[in-house]
């Protein structure tokens, strides 16, 4: 069976052997040249790829800084909250079972938690990019997690994550002020993306949190997480680079919770208005109401909800989302007449104790019309105090038609009326002062010129617009006597724990006043009998002990029957601490319903700074 | 003479001991696979499969040769039978056989049954290509495995059959350049898609058969039919290429060839595969800190990527040292045939070989990005049931010679 081979045989295939011993070395020789040509030559270029391949960048959410009160009361906190994310790697295949147990899940109130197109959404977008969470429910309630938590095992791939959220501890107080965030629009992105803001990032949408979103905003910090082929995080690698995240700067805001407080309490919410209150020695914004409110809680509401909510407020017809403080322009009315007896005196042209030569008989002829007076009683032969005082219409007829109103104008100017006071908040409305100039440009389209009958509506306030703001900056200038300072909400910047501010803002001055003292003393001695005179519009507004000034309005307007009524103070009027303008829509008398208004909040202040003795409790009673 | 006494005077230890050091490093890679905090499950299912395979390897040492020149026929009829009846499929091709819930191979233990049968019929017959009569009965017990296992599809087995083959012939007679000339018409099919080469190719093939002709070495007929293969091969695969083919089918085939042309699809494992080799750098990332495999960024880490996974935690340094190993066990066993003159025993040695070396060698390469992804496991590193056994099987006959000298 074993073939006896030959000698040569045997030799030959020796032979035979060496040669296939040669060709596999020699074969050998060919994996190992790759092997060095891979690993020694071009080996820190695949170790580069594969470190590529297991490393992600990842975010690490800088803290968002604070807006606090000017005691340090936060206004907006951050909160920590839950959602239930997909896990991209583990959902996958699953799909269809995921989809049929999820819109099982009832809320409370038995209808349907996701619905299947929302699902579906939220498949496609885990498996477009694997390596972020999207999110199926946002800010879980702790009913919510419990739900989840029991059904965990039937949920492959959902996940709890924690997530910071703006939270607005007093509810609408102040909203319109504080803004609120969002995440940055698609349209944002492209003009932001320099300034390091990425898809899905919060960014201030309204009020100071959009005014003052560079301070309040911090930078992300970035790690590096490894992860997967299937894109799934497996871990924080050690020894990797990482930068730490800088928390924003917290905003103190010049705001006193408390006067804020009274003054949203004040404006009731049935009321389409606005407060304003501010020290007008450095420009500092005290309070700042705008009725109907907003609670920025909503626009951290989950999406849905926050959907639902934001589209009432958008068709709301009372336009909730306006801040009416800055936003919000109005015919100034008899508050006007501050301004008009200001450039009155100021021009030289009328004296304090002058009287005109027409007595208010309840009504004024000019030309060949008759222009009422709002008494229709009449007021008779009345100086500028009793004018002011009582609001006498015709002496303010005549008064503008002598003084002309580039000159009322140019007062007006001086205390801040006409433009933007130049507040750190955004979209703030300039108002509109007229002259012959400005209105025949305004009303252009129809023809309209400029008549000197037009002076006398003018010089009474109807047909200017201001804003609330506007008039507590004026009448904090008129009372001051000396400048009108631009206000301002932002009162320092504070660095996370450290009491010493990092940065505090010196108050600016806006205008320096033309006026001369005597002129301020007529003028203050006029707010003063406004408020405290026996004839006086405003009584509403007084305080014992303290002496205030102010002066009432009611601007009639197309919207409705009743006047606006608008109500400035100043407190106290010789050297001011306070200035208050007030204005509600369509409600009537300036006196009888912005007075006390601004009452409230002045006797507030009044308390809060020691001038008058708090209310006493009384104990015990039922 | 007791049966142990007669074990330890003809056992290779060196041969055996290679084969362990690399069952070791089989055992240590698979144990350092493991993905997040998931447990490594692989390296105790590959010492199960290591120990059945020693079991394996130590019957077939225990049985006397001359069974194993006795059964070689009927092995290859019975070994044959289950790739006639696949029936389980794997991945969508009938590779696996399943007999009462244990799936296996068939085609793995075909070419044991192929590698003894072509042994015992090579054993008593020279062959050349001037003499092609004796080739017609070992060229149809070649065949009939070859295409079975080429339907199923596994093109790469069906390839080292092929390769048992042409290495038997040429230790049986067959010249090198004569086996050249026999895969010549191949190589044409190949090079027709690169006119040049092509060209330059067919000059060079009709140059050495005229010299071979002159010289008397081949037959002028032989010379001729050759010749006329060259060139009709080539122009035939041309004319198949562009006018039956189907754009979809020679877009499969040249992703086949060329995988960096999808390279997230078929191109994926074997670039993942070169980025693990390569970040492995001189002295590798450390045993168990293969990103790579552990991250599961390589694909079948565990049984076709073995390689892989060595390279990127031990480096040029840990290649070096299994692939020289690995050379170490096939010149082991190729110099078996020095000593021992017993014809069949020898063949069945340089098949074995072969086997070994093609799967090494394609495996290697495939890994390395050098050649075409197919599934082909490395001997003794990776997982696998069938295949490891088979390896033992062949150490066994390995083995085997030096028993059967003894006798």
């Amino acid at each position: 069976m074993i073939t006896a081979s030959g000698q040569s045989d045997q030799i030959e295939r020796n032979e035979r052997t060496w040669v296939m011993i040669i060709l596999l070395g020699l074969a050998m020789l060919v994996p190992v040249g790759r092997l060095v040509l891979l690993q020694v030559v071009e080996g820190d270029e695949h170790l580069a790829v594969s470190e590529a391949n297991r490393l992600r960048e990842d975010n690490i959410q800088a803290p968002r800084g604070l807006l606090l009160d000017r005691e340090g009361r936060p206004l907006v906190q951050n909160r920590p909250s839950r959602n239930l994310v997909f896990d991209p790697a583990v959902i996958r295949g699953h799909e269809t079972e995921l989809l049929k147990r999820l819109t099982l899940f009832r809320d409370t109130d038995g209808s349907a938690l996701f619905d299947s197109v929302q699902v579906r959404k939220l498949f496609r977008q885990a498996r477009l990019s694997p390596s972020q969470h999207p999110i199926l429910l946002e800010d879980a309630s702790p009913e919510e997690i419990a739900l989840f938590s029991e059904h965990q095992y039937q949920l492959p791939g959902v996940i709890q994550e924690v997530a910071m959220r703006r939270e607005y501890p007093h509810g609408t107080l102040a909203g319109h002020v504080l803004g609120y965030t969002g995440e940055i629009p698609e349209k944002m992105l492209d003009s932001m993306a320099l300034q390091g803001y990425r898809m899905g990032d919060l960014i201030g949408r309204m009020g100071l949190e959009e005014e003052y979103e560079d301070v309040l905003r911090g930078s992300d910090g970035v790690r590096y997480i490894e992860v997967d082929a299937k894109g799934r995080v497996v871990g924080v690698p050690e020894n990797m680079p990482r930068r730490e995240p800088v928390p924003g700067f917290h905003v103190r805001t010049t705001l006193d919770l408390d006067l804020q407080l009274v003054a949203e309490q004040a404006l009731s919410d049935s009321v389409n208005g606005s407060l304003v209150a501010l020290d007008p020695r450095t420009g500092e914004v005290l309070a700042m109401a705008s009725s109907p409110r907003i609670d920025p809680n909503i626009f951290s509401l989950p999406d849905r909800r926050r959907a639902k909510e934001w589209a009432r407020l958008a068709m709301d017809s009372r336009r909730p989302l306006n801040n009416r403080a800055i936003q919000g322009t109005y015919e100034p009315g008899s508050t006007f007449k501050i301004i008009s007896s200001l450039a009155g005196l100021s021009s030289g042209k009328v004296q304090y104790r002058q009287h005109f030569p027409a007595a208010c008989t309840g009504g004024f002829r000019f030309g060949n019309r008759y222009q009422r007076c709002w008494d229709a009683r009449g007021h008779g032969h009345l100086n500028m105090n009793g004018a002011l005082t009582q609001s006498c219409d015709v002496y303010y007829y005549q008064l503008g038609l002598l003084v002309d109103m580039p000159w009322i104008n140019q007062t007006a100017s001086a205390l801040g009326l006409g433009e933007k006071t130049g507040i750190d908040l955004p979209n703030e409305k300039s108002g509109y002062l007229v002259d012959s100039a400005a209105h025949e440009k305004r009303h252009k389209k129809l023809g309209w010129k400029w008549a000197r009958g037009l002076i006398l509506n003018l010089a009474i306030g109807q047909g200017e617009l201001v804003t609330p703001l506007q008039l507590a900056t004026m009448i904090g200038g008129v009372a001051n006597g000396k400048h009108v300072m631009r206000p301002h909400l932002r009162q320092a910047v504070l660095e996370n724990d450290n009491p010493v501010p990092v940065m505090v803002p010196t108050p600016e001055i806006l205008h320096d006043l033309p006026f001369t003292s005597e002129q301020i003393q007529f003028i203050r001695h006029d707010l003063d009998s406004v408020v405290n005179g026996m004839r006086g519009t405003g009584r509403a507004a007084r305080l014992p002990g303290i002496r205030v000034g102010g002066k009432t309005g009611s601007a009639e307007n197309p919207h409705g029957e009743l006047t606006h009524a608008l109500f400035v103070a100043a407190a106290p009027v010789d050297s001011p601490q306070i200035a208050i303008g007030v204005i509600v829509e369509n409600a009537g008398h300036g006196g009888s319903v912005a007075a006390p208004i601004a009452g409230k909040v002045l006797k507030a202040w009044a308390i809060k700074t020691g001038r008058m003795p708090p209310p006493i409790e009384k104990v015990g009673a039922r | 003479m007791t049966r142990d006494v007669d074990l330890k005077g003809r056992f290779d230890a060196f041969l055996f001991l290679v084969v362990i050091a690399l069952c070791g490093i089989s055992v240590t890679l698979l144990f350092s696979i493991h993905h997040g905090n998931g447990e490594a499950i692989y390296w105790k299912k590959q010492l199960v499969w290591q120990a059945l395979g020693l079991g394996a390897m130590v019957g077939v040492t225990v049985l006397p040769r001359r069974f194993w020149y006795h059964a070689a026929y009927p092995l290859y009829g019975i070994l044959m039978a289950p790739l006639l009846f696949t029936s389980v499929a794997a991945k969508g091709a009938e590779r696996w056989f399943a007999l009462g819930g244990f799936h296996f191979q068939p085609s793995e233990f075909a070419k044991l049954g192929v590698l003894l049968a072509l042994a015992r019929v090579f054993a008593d017959r020279r062959v050349n290509l001037s003499n092609l009569k004796p080739i017609i009965l070992p060229l149809v017990m070649f065949a009939i495995p070859f295409l079975l296992i080429l339907k199923q599809p596994n093109l790469s087995t069906a390839l080292s059959v092929a390769c048992v083959f042409f290495v038997l012939m040429y230790w049986s007679g067959f010249r090198l350049v004569e086996l050249l000339i026999l895969i010549s018409p191949l190589a044409s099919v190949v090079l027709s898609f690169q006119f040049t080469w092509w060209a330059i190719f067919n000059v060079v093939s009709w140059g050495l058969l005229l010299w071979l002709w002159k010289d008397r070495a081949i037959p002028g007929r032989i010379a001729a039919i050759f010749g006329i293969l060259i060139i009709s091969a080539g122009l035939v695969s041309q004319i198949a290429w562009s006018s039956v083919l189907k754009p979809h089918q020679r877009s499969r085939i040249e992703t086949f060839l060329d995988p960096m042309r999808d390279p997230s699809g078929a191109g994926y494992q074997v670039i993942q595969s070169q980025i693990a080799i390569g970040s492995g750098g001189l002295t590798g990332k450390g045993y168990g800190q293969g990103s790579q495999s552990n991250l599961q960024f390589l694909p079948e880490e565990h049984t076709d990527f073995i390689f892989s996974v060595l390279a990127e935690q031990f480096g040029l340094v840990g290649c070096l040292v299994v692939l020289g190993l690995f050379l170490a066990f096939l010149i082991r066993a190729l110099w078996l045939c020095f000593d021992y003159s017993d014809r069949f025993s020898n063949l069945v040695t340089v098949g074995a070989v072969a086997i070994f070396s093609f799967h090494i060698l394609v495996n290697v390469s495939m890994t390395l990005g050098l050649m075409p992804v197919t599934g082909l496991p490395l001997p003794f590193l990776s997982y696998g049931g069938s295949f490891v056994i088979t390896c033992f099987i062949l150490v066994g006959f390995l083995l085997h010679i030096r028993l059967g000298d003894a006798e």
